[in-house]
């Protein structure tokens, strides 16, 4: 039983994907429909939410830390992301916003603890320190508080601007 | 001491300001609670492509991934991240268990009046810890839609002038939970002189802080022992205005057998000058000798050596923090320290503010023998990380004692904070 045991996963543009079956025990769903299924050679698990961009990074992240353990990100954060990360965290997250925000779900979807805490954390970060106009410029959000509305909530938070 | 102490003295100047100032409130705490409640449940069931439009990124995202960004976020920047749609202004608070208003910024309890609190109440929905300290502003209006929040086990309300009796027996009867409860300086309504005498009664409490009350009255007495039952912790310090009752509070707590059995931290300190004599007697504090969790106590006075001697010998070992706030390192009591094993204790203070007038070689010496005691830890004070003690001539032979502890060994507060004892 030693040697490693495969797992094929599948995206949603049908890209597959052979990983290490203990690599990709870091997704919880992927655990759980390993524990259900019965021991099949190399079992075909679909991810019909992900494609395959995303996916092989996901892929990525589990090859590095399943066996260097991602260090737990404080909450709140302190300082930037990159201050509390490792190199190869670092590294990692150097990707467009959709890409990011693309991997958000996909940790989320395939319950990846670690991965769902990194890209979050990145978000909080580029978020961190910025005005609300910046906020909206950045994601692309638009302003639906009414002129009165984003007054009375301005007089309401002074209280802790000057922190 | 000296913080809450001005706190207080501002607490009292500005209830005139607040009086005499019109109301600026036009629109009633509750109403702003009921709004923002409603608006907020309801976008709780939209999924997020309505809340950001499908063109957008965000739409994509569950809404658990975007609330789970915003517990990444420092408080500070939620103010900001609340302003940016009415969407993020829902979701971003609702992971917050715990508001500490005078954590987040210096003058922040200034700026919090009713509409602020009726606003972080109703989008905050499951607080646990909530900390309104010095915010003088508030009134009944909103401290009463804190009976919204349940699940709180923890309430600090020092320093909130207009709190009234009644609205805290509101907020007994709701929140179950509590756990702790702290206040500090006047109410006004709670005079003795007023007419409410319906004290509040909280089912679970374990850890009861008031720091300069003013009301040590029958009620208050009768209050107390009520509590008694569920106590773990208990602070009564530096009543206002001496009571004639103080000595019958102080001997309630003292005998009270479910004291005796589950305190781990007792503050009786009874203070002013004069009061503390009349308050404590030797038969009395001697019961602290059967206190058999306490680890923490602050004591106006032992009276007497003798009950000093008989008290630590039975529980000196195990207090790890101690404060004799009406004898200084007098002989008497450094005598006691240094005969009876004190192995556990971290923190002493024999800081009385009347020897600061002036200081005696037999002061002096007491506070070098208590360091060199303390500086050999395998010895009987051995784990001592912070005395606090005065002297008022500068004296090189304790400078060059306390310097080989740790810099901040005399600061008290910090280490207070620092071993979790801020309420001690």
């Amino acid at each position: 039983m030693s040697e490693t045991k495969q797992v094929e996963l599948t995206s949603k543009d049908k890209v597959s994907f052979k990983v290490d079956r203990d690599v990709i025990l870091m997704s919880g769903l992927v655990k759980d429909m390993l524990e259900e299924g019965d021991e099949d050679e190399t079992p075909i698990i679909p991810i019909p939410n992900v494609d395959s961009k995303p996916l092989q990074k996901v892929i990525e992240y589990c090859q590095y830390h399943h066996k260097e353990p991602a260090q737990e990100i404080e909450k709140p954060l302190k300082g930037k992301i990159e201050d509390v990360i490792c190199d190869w965290d670092k590294k990692f997250l150097e990707i467009d916003q959709s890409l990011l925000i693309e991997l958000i779900m996909a940790a989320n979807y395939l319950n990846i603890k670690d991965l769902l805490d990194l890209t979050c954390a990145k978000v909080a970060s580029m978020i961190k320190g910025k005005s609300p106009e910046q906020i909206r410029e950045m994601f692309g959000i638009e302003n639906d508080f009414t002129p009165e509305e984003e007054a009375k909530i301005r007089e309401e938070n002074k209280w802790c601007e000057e922190a | 001491m000296g913080q809450s102490l001005s706190l207080d003295d501002e607490a009292d100047n500005d209830m005139e300001q607040i009086q005499s100032s019109t109301n600026q409130s036009s629109e009633s705490a509750r109403n702003i609670y009921n709004s923002i409640y409603q608006q907020t449940s309801a976008i709780e069931l939209d999924c997020s492509e309505d809340l950001f439009g499908s063109e957008n990124i965000w739409s994509n995202l569950p809404l658990d991934a975007i609330k789970y960004i915003f517990e990444f976020l420092p408080f500070s920047d939620l103010f900001n991240t609340s302003r940016v749609c009415k969407k993020f202004n829902s979701l971003c608070w609702k992971h917050l268990t715990v508001i500490d208003i005078s954590k987040e910024s210096k003058s922040a309890a200034l700026y919090v009046n009713d509409q602020v609190l009726a606003r972080v109440v109703s989008l905050i929905p499951n607080i646990k810890h909530l900390s309104l300290c010095g915010c003088r502003l508030l009134t009944s209006d909103s401290l009463e839609l804190i009976t919204f929040q349940t699940n709180l086990q923890s309430l600090d309300l020092s320093y909130v002038p207009r709190l009234e009796l009644s609205c805290l027996c509101k907020i007994a009867d709701t929140c179950t939970h509590l756990k702790r409860l702290v206040l500090a300086g006047g109410y006004r309504s709670w005079d003795s002189g007023n007419v409410e005498k319906n004290f509040p009664f909280f089912p679970n409490l374990e850890v009861f802080v008031f720091k300069r009350p003013n009301c040590t009255t029958k009620q208050f007495r009768e209050f107390l022992r009520k509590q008694c039952n569920t106590l773990k912790g208990l602070n009564i310090d530096s009543p206002q205005n001496y009571s004639a009752i103080d000595s019958e509070i102080i001997s309630d707590i003292l005998s009270n057998e479910k004291c005796k059995e589950q305190l781990i931290f007792l503050n009786l300190n009874f203070r002013e000058d004069g009061y503390a004599a009349s308050s404590f007697n030797s038969k009395v504090v001697a019961n602290l000798q059967h206190f058999k969790k306490l680890k923490g106590l602050s004591i106006s006075t032992f009276v007497d050596e003798e009950t000093c001697k008989l008290v630590l010998k039975s529980i000196g070992n195990q207090l790890e923090y101690l404060n004799v706030t009406r004898t200084g390192p007098s002989a008497e009591i450094t005598s006691t320290l240094l005969s009876v094993p004190m192995r556990n204790l971290k923190i002493l203070s024999l800081h009385r503010n009347d020897l600061l007038q002036g200081s005696n070689s037999i002061h002096v010496s007491n506070i070098k023998k208590i360091l060199q005691s303390a500086l050999n830890r395998d010895g009987d004070l051995g784990r001592l990380e912070c005395f606090e003690f005065c002297y008022v001539k500068h004296n090189d032979s304790i400078d060059e004692l306390t310097s080989k502890f740790n810099p901040y060994f005399k600061n008290i507060r910090e280490w207070k904070r620092k071993l979790g004892f801020e309420d001690y």
